[in-house]
Parts: structure tokens; sequence; C-alpha cells
């Protein structure tokens, strides 16, 4: 979980952001469709999975979107 | 040269009867804080188009409206200042609501190509506004180089081998 938001937050322009497990990152001021896409684009790149990118902004959590991809692996 | 075509979406030249479509998404207030202003004036637009048609006829600049899979124009995207190494983009402005994004990003592949591939160049340019965070870190996937800031925007350049392997990435997701 700490590495997949790692790779979560290296996506983001500010790398800062503070992220946990419990973010519902898909109302943080960082969101948009764009930023959906690199989230995408890393899940495929790191994690071999393909996440269709409105299911991206379904989830209610970081840890919702890790449990979805550690699923699919 | 009057289309592009790649990604199951258009892109073509524009016209002078784009004038409404451009001002609409020029103006709306999601992307005007990203973009220069423009006049709302139609005819003023439309004179702006005839002008720049001479300039697309002498291979100056090109300026496309693009068109996704449900024939929906979605899109704007210009490639302008050709100079004899390098050329820059900009105008890039999509439909506020529009729910494809992974539409927005393949014009964007589809126009660096075409700058790269079709006009042969190894270099472009191009400036984003500081606050239009997202579209930053969208570009920093392609690793160009930051020439120059001031207050309001960053200014890059992009080598095309660079941007080859990134859009391999993101080809991967279409």
């Amino acid at each position: 979980m700490e590495k997949f938001i790692e790779n979560f937050k290296n996506q983001l322009e500010d790398i800062d952001t503070d992220l946990s497990p419990d973010s519902d990152y898909v109302n943080a001021d960082f969101w948009d469709s764009l930023t959906a896409v690199t989230i995408q684009m890393m899940i495929d790149d790191e994690y071999g999975v393909k996440i269709d990118i409105k299911q991206i902004s379904s989830f209610k959590s970081i840890n919702e979107l890790y449990q979805f991809v550690q699923d699919k692996k | 040269m009057e289309l592009l075509n790649k990604y199951n979406i258009q892109l073509r030249l524009v016209e002078e009867t784009d004038a409404d479509f451009i001002i609409k998404l020029r103006s709306d207030e999601s992307k005007a804080r990203f973009i220069s202003k423009t006049d709302s004036d139609v005819n003023k637009q439309k004179l702006w188009i005839k002008e720049y048609k001479i300039r697309e006829k002498n291979k100056l600049e090109f300026y496309f409206i693009a068109i996704d899979e449900n024939n929906h124009a979605f899109a704007t995207y210009r490639v302008y200042n050709i100079k004899e190494h390098i050329a820059e983009i900009g105008s890039f402005v999509s439909e506020p609501d529009y729910d494809i994004p992974i539409n927005v990003i393949k014009v964007d592949l589809i126009i660096k190509s075409f700058v790269f591939s079709a006009l042969g160049f190894d270099q472009l340019n191009f400036e984003v506004r500081k606050n239009n965070k997202s579209v930053v870190n969208y570009h920093s996937k392609f690793k160009p180089t930051l020439v120059n800031e001031d207050e309001l925007n960053y200014y890059y350049i992009l080598e095309k081998e660079l941007f080859n392997v990134g859009k391999l990435k993101f080809e991967k997701l279409f």
C-alpha cells in the first residue's frame, strides 16, 4: 500500500500532496480527468492492470483503488 | 494536407465557419483562465481565421479542430511560429465537460507526431500556465526541458526522441 501511494503521488504535480489509504482522491482539489489518465497509465505501467478511466473515478478512497488493483493483478 | 486521422480521431483544418465554436470554447470560464484572452466578436474571429488561412496556405501555421468517433468537435490545437529548426504548439483547448479524456490526449499525440513526422522537426516548444497543474503534470510525462518561466507560464522544449518514448506509454491505454 505504501508503495502504491508513493506511485500515486508521483503522478501529481505536487508530489508532496498528503495522501493516506483513506484519502478521497476523487474529491480532492488536484483531481481531474487528465490526472485520472496519468493514474490509469501508472496502474498499467507499474501493475500491469487495465482499468477503465470512469472506474478510477468511482472509488471512495485510495484503499479501494488499491484493492481493485490487487484483485486484478 | 486537409486532415489528420489517427486513433479514431480526425483533425481538420479550421475554417471561418468554426468562429462560433472557437469563441465558445475559449470563452468558457473554466478554460479561459489558462489561455490568452479571446475577443467574443464573431466577425473579428472570422477575420482572424481569414488571415490565418493565408499563413496556412504558405505552410506557416496549422490550426485544427478535433473530431471524435461520434463526429463531435471537441477541441482545438494549433502549430505556429514555425521556424527553421523548431515549431510551437498551442491553442490546445477542449470542451469543458468533455467526458472522454483519453481523446484529449490522443489529440496531443497526433499534433506532436505531426510536428515531428510530417513537418520533420526534431524539437518543438510550448508554454503552459503554471496554475494549469494537471496539464503541467501531463506534459512532464514526456520529460520536456524547462527553458524559461515567468510569473504566469512555464516554457518548454520537447525533443522528438523523448516524445516517442512517452507516446508509447500513452498509446498502451488506447
